[in-house]
């Protein structure tokens, strides 16, 4: 019994030392102003190391850390996460909370219009938002990619590699942040086609219609075996490249198409460098700069500028883009050392500048 | 003082467990950081130092998260009533109870069929399904059809029909034709889910506008429950209220009427019962109503009241967890109600962790499950804290 009430003991001094302790200060810094500002992300379920979405997010906080700010960040566990994280993270003196993926809407947008937080700057990763009178709240600042742009160049290098001139693609779930990589795919394949003069047709998605194949899951993002069937099905049908537009889904993709000698394209980040072990199959990523974009969010907020605009990531601004072609490691070389030709990355660098320059419209060429 | 030792011996397990998680807890926080590990070779004491200190800031940002910080709260008293600061000071705890909300009315259900022999692994399901009636009550009633009390009174019923049908399909099949209920309500926990996907995302009456995202309209603008505290930034509405209602009303059902009685005798001894005259079938199916409305009525008041929307995640972890909250609170209403406040207090404690000590938050998922193990094993639990630290001859107290 003596023992018993030592080691509760225990317990309760460690809580008690627990409850004296004050936080530790932030580390000393060039600029003082910035360790009196407090960044923070309030994450989706996949947590600061999905390998994905949140660790982009995630890894642009840290890099504020580094640049001397505070930061904090948070987790949801499930859809009932969102509304307390986001209050977590006001009630602890953020002065600029980002909201990562599409989900946390609701939760966000009311934060955002309670008088209470009128004086701190928010942020919503992967989508841009506006009143109904069509102005963006003064506090608020949507970030947004233009990826159909890096995707139309992903799927031009795919139909140049394809030998069966189909390729395919597939979404989680039908979010406009999802089927904007999937029109960036159908129209760099046509636009490959009347270049090329090959026909090269693409499953998976249909920009006219606007239907496609995506994961019927409650866990869209998080389904590998989706992601193997779903590759198994597309190669079934001739494809020999899949994009899959799909989180932690797309590894399933990955392992099918490697299994079976066939590529595919990353999504959101060089998942070459992310996913080491599937460097073999993925030709390219059509990446989201969504770090830098957190990054240039905050030091805006931090320099006076609360909100009110939407930040569009582009092929011009380096917002998005292709993952690099000038690879070294040797399982990639291996694979695609010469199949991506120095004439077909000269081709995909010539419509690069064609997208930037306005002459070519990638939604024209989706719904052609 | 009678009833004090009895409740001490009654609580003495789980209250121990909990200790003893926290403690392997801090273990790992200390041994799981790079810079602690990093020193332990140079220097084991500044070493552990180190990491002690730095388990002690998790444990009580995790107590501050999930009670309050006594500053926020000196400053509140000393503001002469800023409804602002005590806003703050109390929303930790008040986050805390509504996060134990659908562990409560899911852990209630369990309970029920768990007496009756039932493994009714379905509670998620249940829960879905009930949300989705009271999501359907609230656009069909709310917003001025209905006067705002009948409104309520309608989520609530159409929560209870969509969790008691939805647990009566299991129910019939167990009782008719022996289907394996374990079986059976865990697959309805998917159709379930995929049923709330279909339905948030093919009806405009239902899908959120401009009907992109697989959610519901937000149902606040419907049906609001009504708060229960002065403050209106903090969220605690009539559920928890309605929660407790429903605790004494199992509790009451279970041990005091005749029912009751009757689906307890058909757990203990389902022959034994039949030879004493009580239906089999009609245990089976009755448990698994009454199991099935409490999951339905927690579904709606949360989908309605707290979350204000109807998603296919909807259920998120509740259903598994409020089964480990069953059996933890030895599926009697009391114990039950108890065990998700402290599941809720270590729910919301544990994202102010993470905000200040960057802990990731699967860390809480890792405590909740030890304290479950431990409550499981008693004996390991009560072996442990009779004799931390001296070997013991391998016979175990009995």
């Amino acid at each position: 019994m003596k023992t018993r009430m030592f080691a509760l003991l225990t317990v309760l001094a460690l809580l008690a030392a627990a409850c004296g302790g004050s936080t530790a200060s932030p580390s000393a810094s060039a600029d003082a102003g910035k360790a009196d500002y407090k960044a923070c992300l309030s994450l989706d379920t996949g947590g600061p190391a999905d390998k994905n979405f949140n660790q982009s997010a995630y890894e642009g906080l840290e890099a504020l850390k580094a640049e001397g700010f505070q930061t904090a960040y948070t987790t949801a566990v499930d859809d009932s996460s969102y509304v307390p994280n986001i209050q977590q993270l006001i009630d602890e003196g953020c002065n600029s909370v980002i909201a990562v993926g599409y989900n946390q809407g609701t939760a966000l947008q009311a934060a955002a219009l309670d008088a209470a937080n009128a004086d701190i700057a928010f942020g919503w990763v992967d989508a841009t938002w506006a009143l109904e009178d069509g102005t963006i709240p003064a506090n608020f600042t949507g970030i947004d990619f233009q990826i159909d742009e890096a995707s139309m160049l992903a799927a031009y290098l795919a139909a140049g590699i394809s030998t069966t001139h189909v390729i395919a693609t597939y979404g989680g779930a039908p979010y406009p942040g999802v089927t904007k990589f999937m029109d960036g795919w159908v129209a760099g394949a046509k636009y490959y086609a009347d270049k090329k003069g090959v026909a090269t047709s693409v499953l998976g998605w249909d920009p006219v219609a606007g239907t496609g194949t995506f994961n019927p899951s409650t866990a869209p993002f998080n389904d590998v075996d989706f992601g193997k069937t779903t590759a198994e099905a597309f190669m079934g049908q001739n494809a020999d490249v899949v994009h899959a537009v799909a989180g932690t889904t797309g590894n399933g993709t990955y392992q099918a198409m490697m299994d079976a000698g066939k590529y595919s394209v990353g999504v959101d980040l060089d998942q070459c460098v992310s996913l080491p072990e599937y460097c073999g199959t993925l030709l390219t990523s059509a990446q989201k700069n969504i770090g830098a974009a957190v990054i240039t969010a905050v030091n805006d907020n931090y320099a006076g500028k609360m909100g009110g605009t939407n930040y569009i990531g582009t092929l011009e601004n380096g917002g998005v883009q292709i993952a690099t072609l000038d690879r070294t490691e040797s399982a990639w070389t291996a694979t695609f050392g010469t199949l991506v030709t120095a004439e077909l990355k000269a081709e995909v660098d010539a419509l690069k500048a064609a997208i930037i320059d306005g002459s070519v419209n990638v939604l024209e060429w989706a719904k052609k | 003082m009678n009833g004090l030792k009895k409740f001490g011996s009654k609580i003495r397990i789980p209250a121990l467990s909990i200790s003893v998680a926290l403690l392997v807890g801090a273990i790992f926080i200390i041994f799981t950081d790079i810079e602690v590990l990093g020193g332990l070779l140079s220097d084991p004491i500044g070493a552990l130092s180190l990491g002690i200190g730095r388990a002690a800031a998790s444990y009580s940002a995790l107590f501050r998260g999930a009670f309050g910080d006594p500053e926020n709260i000196g400053k509140a008293l000393a503001s002469n009533g800023d409804i602002k600061l005590w806003a703050r000071a109390l929303r930790p705890i008040v986050e805390s109870v509504v996060a134990s909300v659908p562990l409560i009315f899911v852990g209630l259900g369990v309970s029920v069929a768990f007496r009756t022999g039932i493994f009714n692994i379905g509670g998620a399901g249940q829960y879905t399904m009930g949300a989705v009636g009271g999501t359907l009550a609230a656009l069909l009633f709310g917003a001025g059809v209905t006067p705002a009390p009948i409104a309520i009174l309608l989520v609530m019923i159409f929560g209870v029909i969509g969790g008691a049908a939805w647990a009566f399909i299991p129910g019939y099949l167990k009782a008719r034709v022996g289907a394996s209920e374990v079986i059976t309500t865990i697959m309805l926990n998917f159709i379930a889910g995929q049923f709330v996907f279909f339905l948030v995302s093919n009806f405009e009456f239902i899908q959120k506008p401009p009907r992109i995202q697989p959610v519901s309209k937000e149902l606040s603008q419907f049906v609001d429950l009504p708060g229960i505290l002065p403050i209106s930034a903090l969220r605690m509405d009539i559920s928890i209220i309605i929660a407790l209602l429903t605790a004494v009303a199992v509790s009451w059902f279970l041990f005091r009427s005749t029912r009751g009685f009757e689906l307890r005798a058909a757990g203990l001894n389902l022959a034994a019962a039949k030879y004493a005259g009580i239906g089999a079938g009609t245990s089976i199916i009755t448990a698994m109503l009454i199991s099935g409305a409490i999951s339905g009525l927690g579904g709606a008041l949360v989908a309605v009241g707290t979350i204000k929307q109807l998603s296919p995640g909807i259920a998120g972890s509740v259903g598994f967890t409020a089964i480990a909250i069953a059996l933890v609170g030895g599926t009697r209403p009391s114990g039950v109600v108890a065990t998700a406040l402290v599941f809720g207090l270590l729910q919301h404690g544990g994202s102010l962790m993470q905000v200040e000590t960057s802990i990731p938050i699967e860390m809480l998922l890792f405590i909740q499950a030890l304290v479950i193990a431990f409550i499981a094993a008693p004996e390991l639990t009560l072996g442990i804290l009779k004799n931390p630290f001296r070997r013991r001859p391998r016979s175990v107290a009995k």
